[in-house]
């Protein structure tokens, strides 16, 4: 391939021609082999028998953004380490001297037809104004330049980025050997350690701060203690003159106080509790082998949750 | 607290051969000036009888190798050549005052060899002790709050059965294929029980097919029943079970009440079949008796906590909760504090299928536990269990047990709970 003299061979240009293409590929080169900033593409870098292989990338590279720019997919497989080289030398090089002498590359056995990403001419078809190869090329490069978490850089001179420790853990659960300071004993010097702390004050103090929402699962209530022994008294005659009218729910609802209430002054007559348990039974035996599996499973899920793993 | 002079008191537990003033004689130059013949009687109030040298005629030691097989378990005397025993008191860097013949007798089971003079029996009821004291004081310091049972779970994690056993297996203990006097003293002798799948005296009947007594499941108390009058829980854990919680099989009293209980126990002692388990954990604690009586208290926690507070163990694992949110509000009931409210710290996506909740439990403007899960329910209910592990899982500062107390540091009391949340 005949090339322009600049350094840079002539099948270049066509990549090169939307500005900082060369450098995105350059950049991503760099990502992906951490090469060293100061390498560029020429022939001179080129020649050297070290960087072959961040050619190879770098082909690899081109040609899978120049597909992603035009939309065109080549070969549909992807190149061998072989080929790319060859790419690469047919790329750099514009003398078979060099070729031979300077570095191992084989040529390719393959007609440059097959390699049709590479030519000039099939860019130069698609009209320039319908190419989107600009933007996507700086859509890439800014996703790409993402900054480093704050304490990774923050005020450590370059001098001396080898002499720290950076932690920075991944947020994840507490862990229950971190007492909290109001389960601390009165006598133990770590509740006005953790008071006079920044960082392990309990931030809720603050006037302004409020407090996170609550979970509406239950609606808190007043207990009103109202029930005297006559009440009492009145609902376990009734428990027992007709339990299955005179049921948990309206006797809480006659006597306005909760469910548990009532179980707790008068428990159900034991013949009732085994009926209850007969009818739960029957509508068990009916349940078909996903239901009775999905509950079996979230039973022990909430087994689980009580062991805490 | 006085250093006590334990080489006076062992007289009785340790056989005259496996004394130490043996290995003190070989190495006179390392260890005492002074023979310890004139120790003792400058000691007059000691309670060892004067034959420590020489040789007490019930243990007869046949004098050919060929009569070694007449032995229930190897003779003393050859423990001084075996490389396996050197090799196991190197690498558990034993003490230099635990003679190999007392290693070696750690290492013969009750089961190999009936003769308590012999066997590790007495040793290993003293290491029991020794390992149950130091664990559950470690434990019990280390962690005021633990729940019963939860520090009986933990002794179990620490000087268990299935722990000892497995201390044995890292030390690279092997056990002997059968006891007698011919197998080489550096391997554990025990006979080892009938396996499950044998055949009782080729009837065909397999021995884990034969009726077994059945265990009432109920814990009421049952007056029915002599041996057990009470009800079975944390409280009678305590007071009536040993060091894990696990019921003592037979006592005086049971004797006392069922005699039949005895031959049925003699019986099964007759078979004289163990598993590997209880021969190993007897190993353990036997040389935990041995380094005690040996060299000494400051030696054998030494070793205790060498080989087995070293191990590792995530307490916070071992509990289980039923109904942690009512045991926390129960708790804060308890203490005074305000009555604990779950609320949601931060959360995504609610309407997908995998939705994430942190939900923080608090008591009034302090934050008790945080948990995270895919409903709120499960969120709220893994706060109340790190709120709940957070109380119980305090640790002092500083933890000093009360076997470190000494005359010049004396023993200051530690936090004492009140208690596990009942309801």
């Amino acid at each position: 391939m005949p090339g322009d003299g600049n350094g840079i061979p002539f099948s270049f240009e066509f990549l090169v021609r939307p500005e900082g293409f060369l450098s995105t590929c350059t950049f991503l080169a760099k990502r992906v082999r951490s090469v060293k900033p100061s390498i560029e593409l020429s022939d001179n870098f080129a020649r050297t028998k070290k960087v072959g292989h961040v050619l190879c990338q770098t082909v690899t590279l081109l040609a899978g953004i120049f597909n992603l720019a035009t939309g065109k997919i080549h070969t549909g497989r992807h190149l061998a380490d072989k080929e790319k080289r060859s790419i690469a030398s047919d790329i750099l090089f514009d003398d078979e001297s060099q070729r031979s002498s300077d570095m191992p590359i084989s040529l390719s056995l393959r007609p440059p037809s097959n390699l049709s990403f590479l030519f000039p001419s099939f860019s130069s078809l698609v009209p320039y104004v319908s190419r989107r190869n600009e933007s996507s090329a700086r859509r890439t490069t800014k996703r790409l330049r993402t900054k480093p978490d704050p304490s990774f850089t923050s005020s450590i001179p370059p001098s001396q980025v080898n002499d720290h420790i950076v932690f920075n853990p991944p947020s994840s659960a507490p862990s229950p050997y971190h007492t909290p300071p109001v389960f601390l004993p009165v006598n133990d010097p770590r509740r006005t350690l953790l008071a006079q702390s920044h960082q392990h004050a309990n931030p809720y103090d603050q006037p302004n701060k409020r407090l996170p929402p609550i979970v509406h699962k239950h609606k808190p209530y007043e207990k009103k203690y109202h029930l005297r022994e006559k009440e009492i008294e009145e609902i376990r005659r009734l428990r027992s003159e007709d339990p299955y009218k005179w049921t948990r729910a309206k006797l809480a609802e006659k006597f306005e106080c909760s469910q548990f209430f009532v179980g707790m002054v008068a428990e159900a007559p034991s013949e009732k509790k085994a009926a209850e348990q007969r009818m739960i039974e029957e509508i068990q035996e009916k349940w078909g082998r996903r239901r009775r599996y999905a509950r079996e499973d979230r039973g022990k899920r909430r087994e689980l949750w009580g062991k805490d793993l | 607290m006085k250093a006590l002079h334990l080489l006076r008191w062992s007289g009785s537990v340790l056989s005259p051969r496996t004394r130490p003033c043996c290995f003190i004689h070989k190495y006179p130059s390392r260890y005492r000036p002074q023979p310890f013949n004139i120790l003792l009687r400058l000691q007059s109030s000691a309670a060892v009888p004067i034959r420590t040298i020489s040789e007490p005629e019930d243990d007869t030691e046949p004098q050919k190798p060929a009569h070694y097989t007449l032995l229930p378990s190897p003779p003393p005397s050859r423990a001084l050549s075996s490389a396996r025993l050197s090799a196991l008191h190197a690498r558990l860097v034993l003490p230099p005052r635990l003679p190999l013949e007392s290693l070696a007798r750690c290492l013969v089971d009750p089961s190999a060899d009936t003769n308590p003079n012999f066997n590790n029996a007495s040793l290993s009821i003293l290491g029991y002790d020794l390992l149950g004291y130091y664990t559950s004081e470690a434990i019990v310091c280390r962690y005021p709050r633990l729940p019963t049972e939860v520090t009986f779970a933990a002794m179990h994690a620490y000087c268990g059965p299935k722990t000892l056993a497995a201390v044995t297996r890292e030390w690279g203990v092997e056990v002997a294929a059968a006891p007698g006097g011919e197998v080489d003293p550096g391997v554990l002798q025990c006979t080892r029980q009938e396996a499950g799948n044998a055949s009782v005296n080729g009837t065909g009947t397999q021995f884990k097919d034969l009726p077994k007594v059945a265990e009432d499941p109920s814990t009421r108390p049952n007056p029915e029943q002599q041996r057990r009058g009470w009800r079975r829980g944390a409280t009678s854990q305590t007071v009536y079970d040993d060091d894990f919680g696990d019921e003592i099989e037979r006592t005086e009293t049971d004797y006392a009440e069922r005699p039949e209980l005895r031959q049925e126990d003699a019986q099964r002692k007759a078979k004289r079949g163990v598993t590997l388990e209880v021969a190993s954990t007897g190993f353990v604690r036997a040389l935990m008796g041995a380094v005690y009586l040996h060299a000494g208290k400051r030696a054998a926690y030494n070793f205790f906590k060498a080989h087995i507070l070293s191990r590792h163990l995530d307490v916070s694992k071992l509990f289980e909760f039923r109904q942690p949110t009512r045991d926390l509000s129960k708790l804060c009931a308890r203490e005074g504090f305000e009555s604990p409210v779950a609320r949601i710290l931060s959360e995504t996506g609610r309407k997908s299928r995998h939705p994430v909740f942190v939900v923080g439990v608090f008591a009034g403007k302090d934050k008790l536990g945080e948990g995270s899960g895919s409903s709120l329910d499960e969120a709220r209910i893994r706060a109340a269990i790190g709120a709940l592990k957070g109380w119980y899982l305090y640790s002092p500062l500083e933890v000093r047990v009360p076997s470190e107390a000494t005359e010049e540091k004396p023993w200051e009391p530690v936090l004492v709970d009140g208690g596990e949340v009942f309801v």
